[in-house]
This record gives C-alpha cells, sequence and structure tokens, in this order.
C-alpha cells in the first residue's frame, strides 16, 4: 500500500492502493514553482522509462518517447513543473517505479 | 531454455541450473543491505540540496516504499519457489497478474547490482572490457533485463 504525502485523488503506483493525507507546508514551498527532474541512470531500459512516464504523468507515447530521449542524451528532463505538493506525489511516484527523480525550484 | 507465451502467462522450460541459480539470486539482489545498492533503490527528494526535506522524504516515504518493494519481491519468492525439475531441464510458470512484481524486482535487482558493482552507460554499452564480479554482474544485469523486456511487452504498468 502506497500512502501519498499531501493530495488528494491519486493513482497509484505499479499494483499499488493509495491513501492519501494532507500535509501543512510552508509559504515560501507553495509559493515557488518546483520542477520535477528525472535524471539519467546506466541501468533503467528506455522501453521501461517510456512507460512509467505515460503510466504516472500521464504523457502520449510520442511525448513520453521525447522526455525518455532528453534523460537519455542530455542526462536529465524536466518532466512537470508546480505546485511542490503535487511535484512530491510525482517524485513518489516515479520513486515507486525506480526512476531516478528529484525536485528543484523552478527558475 | 524455451520460453512460451500462454493465456495466463510465461512458461521458463528447460532451464539449465545456471539459469536456475540467477533467477533464485533475484530476491537477494533486489533486497541487498548494501548501501550503495540502497541509496539507488531509495533516492532522495532533492538529490541532497535540502538536506532537511531529504530526511523528512526518508522518513515519510521510505516506510511505504520498502512495504511495497517488499510485497513485490515476496511474489517473485513464491513464484521462484514453484521451479519444477532436475538435472538441465526446469521449468518456471510466471502467472500474468505477477507481471508487474515480477517487472519491479527485476528492474530492482538490476539496479541494486548497478550500484553495488558501480556500472557505468560505457558498461552497459560494451565499450569497456570487463573480466571477474564485474563481468558477472553485467551479464545479471543484461539476463535480468532481457526477461524484464519480454514482460513488459505485453504487461501494462
Amino acid at each position: 500500500m502506497l500512502r501519498i504525502r499531501g493530495m488528494k485523488h491519486v493513482s497509484a503506483g505499479p499494483g499499488a492502493d493509495v491513501i492519501t493525507e494532507e500535509q501543512t507546508r510552508t509559504e515560501e514551498s507553495l509559493d515557488v514553482p518546483w520542477n520535477v527532474v528525472v535524471h539519467n541512470d546506466p541501468i533503467n531500459l528506455m522501453d521501461y522509462v517510456t512507460k512509467v512516464f505515460m503510466k504516472v504523468l500521464g504523457f502520449s507515447r510520442q511525448k513520453a518517447e521525447i522526455h525518455m530521449m532528453e534523460v537519455h542524451q542530455n542526462g536529465r528532463s524536466i518532466v512537470w513543473t508546480g505546485a511542490r505538493e503535487r511535484a512530491e506525489l510525482y517524485v513518489q511516484q516515479l520513486h515507486a517505479f525506480l526512476l531516478l527523480t528529484s525536485i528543484e525550484k523552478a527558475r | 531454455m524455451e520460453i512460451r507465451t500462454t493465456d495466463e502467462g510465461w512458461v521458463f522450460e528447460d532451464m539449465d541450473p545456471l539459469i536456475v541459480d540467477l533467477l533464485r539470486g533475484l530476491p537477494d539482489f533486489a533486497a541487498t543491505d548494501d548501501e550503495a545498492a540502497r541509496a539507488r533503490i531509495f533516492s532522495s527528494l532533492t538529490g541532497g540540496a535540502d538536506p532537511e526535506a531529504d530526511r523528512e522524504w526518508r522518513e515519510d516515504v521510505g516506510p511505504e516504499l520498502r512495504a511495497l518493494f517488499k510485497d513485490h519481491v515476496d511474489v517473485v519468492s513464491s513464484d521462484l519457489r514453484t521451479i519444477q525439475g532436475e538435472d538441465d531441464a526446469f521449468t518456471l510458470t510466471i502467472p500474468l497478474e505477477n507481471a508487474r512484481a515480477w517487472i519491479h524486482t527485476l528492474n530492482q535487482a538490476r539496479l541494486a547490482l548497478g550500484a553495488l558493482h558501480g556500472i557505468t552507460e560505457d558498461d552497459m554499452e560494451g565499450r569497456l572490457r570487463q573480466s571477474g564480479a564485474r563481468a558477472f554482474a553485467i551479464m545479471q544485469i543484461d539476463f535480468y533485463g532481457m526477461l524484464l523486456g519480454l514482460l513488459l511487452s505485453r504487461t501494462d504498468l
């Protein structure tokens, strides 16, 4: 069972049920847009990464493949930008699929 | 080894002992306690940019992910206990409903092995000459990757 931080009504990770919970955030965290960044690793299969992007982020196959190739060729790809809570939700789901993912403040 | 796809899943037939050993080692590699492997499997929220946020992440999210990953490994371990045969002809059946657990565990083992041996892009693309344990680890990663790709080809995550 996968507990999601800070968001309601979310889709599950791989075969997981989901419980949601509210979490207090600081003003700064809420104000700043955050990037969800997927980093390259030498192990994950390209087709696997593409399918994870489609599953977690709702990308079309074409968009998922563009981001997958960006990760592969440039070492990273920003796959989403927005509020911190949702950014953390995406990171948690991508971590559940073992993609090397982090958040950073958007410039 | 021959692989048959059926309506119910996959049947791996005529597996020799080496293949069986590689498969039976899958749960241990996936769930290794090695520090580098653990760091890769349970990666941080900010990549070290905000240590406090990373610490909270480990405390809040870590237990949930550990439980989820253990569930996957348990499913695979259970399937592995059904391997039948003797000499050079072992058989394993992977039910379709267990495909996600297998995909995850194969991937987790690959990542753990990669971290354990410091495998790089050049290693995986065969640009470096390897030998010994490191070469064997790359072979394991490739073998698990072949199986992962096979299961992924007919499974929605």
